[in-house]
């Protein structure tokens, strides 16, 4: 596969799309010192897949999933959510989208420290004044496993449930996408397979959308679908990957 | 370890800014008050010292007393004296002196001139040019009776001209004056704006009805001798027993004091309120101090874990803080000038008439200035330096955690010990009848109590802030439950935070309370007292101007329906009282019969009327204090060196408008004639006939009265109204000068909360992130800065009210005896302490809101 004349992948014609960006362009910095760190990506986030992107430091994948995620603003090209063109909305529709219709998990820092995991879960849901669905809630929190959790402060629950609350806070809100960031850079093996296998049901069971940056290949092999970024352009992708595959082909990237 | 201090000072250099804003404000009000002070005593100093320049020594009479009112009062000496000391070796030249205050100039309207300001003396004018300060500038002096030179800047405000007749209002009636010459004093258009009218020493004297009678003798030296060698020849000559003899240069310092003595009171009170902003800024450097170090904790740690020790910490802090209070000490020094000459500008505009001297600027008052805001500022770092230096070296390794700690037990122990300790200490106010002999004690408790609320803060803080906040999530939801956790996060600084605004709203709630207490307290007594229609009283009390002759009260008598007319007539005296105690005070002059049926009066012991020429009542708190029996004699000695003794027949409860006007002995007329011969009445009280309408007779009275522009007719309503409108005119002035505290308490919270924002940046973004909308995030922001408001001044009105509570009932023997809250101005008070918050939290909620949220969760 080249790098150049890669056509646009193409998601799989049964489902719809719930993100997409087409020719995504980032450039920081000026002149001497200008970085690209997105050099035109088009790609399609189909709903209900599980899709890990990849790629060395720098190669632009933390900037992408930003700016899909309405973090952060494309210099030219354009991402959508859904139906919506985030390239076009003004900073506080790009707000009300996040709260309405994205889900975040970040590697660390996820939380409130002063609200208990429960209000943790549903703030988004009382940041927009509407009431959580009772038995959506019951389902996600039984499926993360905090049941007696719920009236702690983060302060008081260990990494991996700091990490469950903020994968079921993701889930409440039923959002068009989720998007992951190193979900489980800061957890040891067990509590990242914990997470992971809840992402992988979210998918499987409720048919979520979740999109997660990683360098683990480990934690990628639980995605539909791996997409390799390298100097801010797409350079490979996998459907139905091992972590084995994925650690064979990062091998042949690396050199 | 300098070079890091004076680094890390230059790296968070914004986040100090409002921390010198505090001292920089302190440290102004106090160089303004210092200067300004310094710049008038220096202005009085050089007015007096031209005015006797070539007097060498003067020759005055003994003191008879000394009183807070109208200073040292002296006996009058005989004119036959001039000759005798004329003949005495050394004298060059004499000029005998005598002078009037209690006479007041009219306008060209007809209008009395002065008003609350300099006062007004008719004086004798020197003709020998050497010994007048005065020097005629147009027209010529006066030279006859009849005729009078008056200071330029008082003939310019008249307006008046030479040929002009000038009116003025003397006790007997009017007095007419010739203006032949206008006056300078030195390069002056007037000595300080002093309404001073020359005329013939003659004619003074008949103005005085003490003809042969002098004042002083200003005697000049002849070629040689020095004013003290003459001096010691005048005493020497043994002219007349009981002679005060002093140089020229003495007799200026000991004016000039006296003067000075008014402004120094006014300064003190400028210095206290002064003390208050500094020390609610100490709260204010504390905090951001505080903060400042938690944030740094991790610097700090790594600091130690490369071998700093515990001192070079706590030194680097206090240097810190050290360079924030010189730089912030010096700026708000030259703010302070700035005040001063600012003021000093006013106080010359506001009809002043002082020498357009240059400010006084000593190396002693910068000194004090910069010395103050130096230590306040260092001593507010102490806490948080000591602090800094627990920071443990592993720290460094572990991630940060941001001050924790809060209540100690130590805390609570000391702060309920200083609340038990206030709360006795202030039992006396609740006993019976309590004296103001206890006042310093219950002084002490109210404020060991406020003490005991600030040391108390962090440990109340957080059941504090739930309560204040529990609407607040269901108002605002999310946003509101997130700003009450937020302000509960950290007690000790949301305490800190609160207490530089609990002062200053305890001490306008307490002024506020009080007030209203004394207030409702008089405006009860006069109104209970009074069963009067009518009242007259002086425009204003300046000066021993003002009062009517007693043949006023007799044509008001006359009147068609006016029933009882009762005229209080009044002289300040020094007094003599049993085993040798003596008091300085007022003594009234009435007839207790018609007082009796316009004032209601109560009396603890012995009879009010009827009152012989000998018998004399005394008011209860004076009785109390200086120990006064029914049965005792008492001397009185009378401005103007007359002496009666008289017999207490009577202590007096509550003397109505005695009382009030602070008249603690009471005589009748013909006592009271003993010690003035030529009495005046400075109040009269007038009750109607059944069915006379106050409306319909007002007209009678104001055409009695009209010879005398200087008094003031009131009715019953106008005459409450009047005394009320006093207190609240005092109120403002304070309010004022609490202001400068709030404005350094919102700067505080405002501050705090900029910091703590920094601190939760990631957190701030993370939200943002989740969906936070600007709007609601500024929302957060404000509602903390409100709950941390309204804990400050709900406990600061509360505060108010409990100590102005022990103050009203420790004052009943004061004549305070109604405590009243007046309920709108608190509620005004706690809507505009919140409202203050969220001026306060505008800045920083902004700062939240713009903040760049990819930056904010990429933030270590």
């Amino acid at each position: 596969m080249t790098t150049t004349s890669s056509p646009p992948p193409v998601a799989p014609a049964s489902g719809a799309v719930a993100a997409r960006a087409i020719d995504a362009r980032k450039v920081y910095g000026e002149g001497d010192t200008e970085v690209n760190a997105l050099a035109g990506v088009t790609v399609d986030f189909a709903a209900g897949q599980f899709t890990a992107i990849m790629g060395p430091s720098g190669s632009g994948k933390s900037t992408l999933m930003h700016c899909l995620a309405g973090l952060d603003e494309l210099t030219s090209g354009s991402v959508w959510i859904e139906g919506t063109n985030l390239t076009e909305l003004r900073e506080k529709d790009l707000t009300k989208l996040r709260r309405d219709r994205v889900g975040f998990v970040f590697q660390a820092f996820n939380l409130i420290p002063t609200l208990s995991a429960e209000e943790n879960i549903t703030l988004p849901l009382a940041l927009a004044g509407s009431e959580p669905d009772q038995a959506w809630f019951d389902e996600v929190v039984k499926t993360v496993g905090l049941g007696d959790r719920l009236t702690h402060r983060p302060s008081e629950l260990s990494g991996g449930q700091q990490q469950r609350v903020a994968v079921a806070r993701a889930l409440a809100s039923k959002p068009a996408i989720i998007f992951a960031d190193e979900p489980t850079g800061n957890l040891d093996s067990r509590s990242s397979a914990e997470i992971l296998g809840f992402m992988r049901r979210a998918v499987t069971e409720y048919g979520q959308t979740i999109v997660m940056v990683t360098h683990d290949p480990v934690a990628a092999s639980y995605a539909d679908r791996v997409l390799v970024l390298a100097d801010g352009k797409l350079v490979h992708e996998m459907f139905e990957p091992t972590s084995d595959s994925v650690v064979d082909f990062m091998k042949t990237f690396g050199d | 370890m300098l070079r890091t201090t004076f680094r890390s000072l230059w790296s968070h250099k914004r986040r100090l800014v409002s921390t010198c804003i505090a001292i920089v404000l302190g440290v102004a009000f106090m160089a303004g008050t210092l200067v300004l002070t310094s710049t008038i005593n220096k202005v009085f100093d050089d007015l007096f010292s031209n005015m006797n320049e070539n007097t060498d020594a003067v020759i005055r009479g003994d003191v008879l007393f000394k009183d807070q009112h109208t200073g040292s009062q002296r006996a009058r000496l005989p004119e036959s004296l001039v000759a005798k000391v004329k003949a005495i070796d050394g004298v060059e030249a004499v000029a005998p002196t005598l002078s009037n205050d209690n006479l007041t100039l009219l306008d060209k309207k007809g209008d009395p001139m002065g008003g609350q300001g300099p006062p007004t003396f008719v004086a004798s004018w020197t003709t020998d040019q050497d010994l007048n300060s005065y020097q005629v500038a147009s027209g010529r002096a006066p030279t006859a009776l009849g005729e009078a030179i008056i200071p330029k800047a008082i003939a310019d405000t008249g307006p008046f001209k030479v040929g002009d007749t000038l009116i003025l209002i003397a006790p007997k009636g009017r007095e007419k004056l010739k203006l032949v010459g206008i006056s300078r004093f030195g390069d002056a258009d007037s000595a300080g704006g002093l309404i001073s009218i020359g005329v013939t020493l003659e004619q003074a004297q008949a103005l005085a009805g003490e003809p042969d009678r002098l004042d002083t003798i200003d005697v000049q030296a002849t070629p040689g001798t020095s004013p003290e060698q003459l001096v010691a020849r005048l005493d020497k000559a043994n002219l007349e027993p009981k002679l005060d003899i002093v140089t020229g240069r003495a007799a200026a310092k000991e004016t000039a004091s006296e003067i000075k003595g008014a402004f120094a009171f006014f300064s003190t009170i400028l210095l206290v309120f002064a003390m208050v902003a500094l020390f609610v800024g100490m709260f204010i450097i504390s905090n951001t101090f505080s903060i400042l170090i938690a944030q740094r904790t991790r610097e700090l740690a790594l600091l130690r874990a490369l071998g700093a020790t515990r001192w070079q910490v706590f030194g680097s802090v206090l240097v810190e803080a050290g360079v924030v209070g010189l730089v912030s000490a010096l700026l708000g020094f030259l703010t302070g000038v700035a005040l001063a000459a600012a003021a000093f500008w006013g106080l010359r505009r506001g009809g002043i008439d002082l020498p357009s001297a240059g400010l006084s600027i000593t190396p002693s008052t910068a000194f004090i200035a910069i010395a103050v805001g130096l230590v306040v500022t260092a001593a507010a770092a102490i806490m948080p330096a000591i602090r800094a230096t627990r920071v443990p070296p592993i720290a460094a390794l572990r991630n940060v955690a941001i001050d924790t700690s809060g209540s100690s037990v130590t805390r609570a122990v000391v702060g309920l010990v200083m609340l038990v300790l206030g709360g006795l200490a202030v039992i006396p106010a609740f006993g019976a009848n309590p004296t103001s002999n206890s006042l310093p004690q219950v002084g002490a408790g109210l404020a060991l109590m406020l003490g005991a609320v600030l040391v108390l803060g962090p440990v109340i803080a957080r059941p504090l802030s739930v309560i204040v906040g529990a609407p607040l999530p269901l108002i605002k939801g999310v946003t509101g439950r997130l700003a009450r956790e937020n302000a509960m996060r950290s007690p000790r600084r949301t305490a800190s935070t609160a207490s530089a605004l609990i002062i200053g709203v305890t001490l306008v709630g307490f002024i506020t309370v009080f007030a209203s207490s004394a207030q409702t307290s008089i405006t009860s007594s006069v109104s209970g007292g009074f069963r009067g229609d009518y009242i007259i009283q002086p425009v204003n009390f300046n000066g021993g101007a003002g009062g009517v002759a007693p043949k006023v009260a007799d044509n008001l008598r006359k009147i068609d329906g006016v029933d009882q007319v009762a005229a209080i007539r009044s002289t300040i005296g020094q007094v003599t009282l049993a085993q040798g105690r003596t008091a300085t005070g007022f003594t009234a002059g009435i007839d207790p019969e018609a007082f009796q049926k316009v004032f209601k009066i109560s009396m603890t012991e012995g009879r009010f009327s009827p009152l012989a020429a000998n018998e004399v009542v005394v008011g209860r708190e004076l009785a109390r204090t200086k120990d006064v029996k029914v049965g005792d004699k008492v001397t009185v000695t009378a401005k103007g060196d007359k002496t009666a003794t008289f017999t207490v027949v009577g202590i007096g409860d509550d003397l109505a408008i005695l009382t009030l006007f602070g008249q603690q002995f009471v005589t009748s007329q013909a006592g009271f004639a003993n010690l003035a011969p030529a009495p005046t009445d400075f109040l009269i009280g007038l009750t109607l006939d059944k069915g006379t309408s106050v409306e319909k007779i007002r007209p009678a009275l104001k055409a009695e009265l009209k010879p005398y522009p200087t008094m003031k007719l009131q009715d019953r309503d106008q005459f409450t109204g009047s005394l009320v409108a006093q207190i609240k005119a005092l109120l403002n002035v304070i309010y004022a000068l609490l202001a400068v505290s709030i404005v350094i308490a919102l700067i505080g919270i405002a501050n705090t909360l900029s910091l703590s924002i920094n601190e939760r940046t990631r957190e701030l973004g993370l939200l943002r992130a989740m969906g936070m909308t600007r709007s609601q995030l500024r929302s957060t922001v404000r509602w903390e800065a409100v709950i941390v408001a309204l804990m400050g001044t709900g406990l600061g009105v509360i505060l108010g009210l409990g100590l102005s509570w022990i103050l009203v009932k420790a004052l009943v023997s004061q004549g305070i005896s109604t405590f009243s809250v007046p309920l709108t101005g608190l509620i005004i008070e706690v809507v505009f302490g919140a409202g203050l918050g969220i001026l306060a939290s505008l800045r920083p909620a902004a700062k939240a809101a713009k903040l760049n949220v990819l930056q904010a969760i990429a933030t270590e």
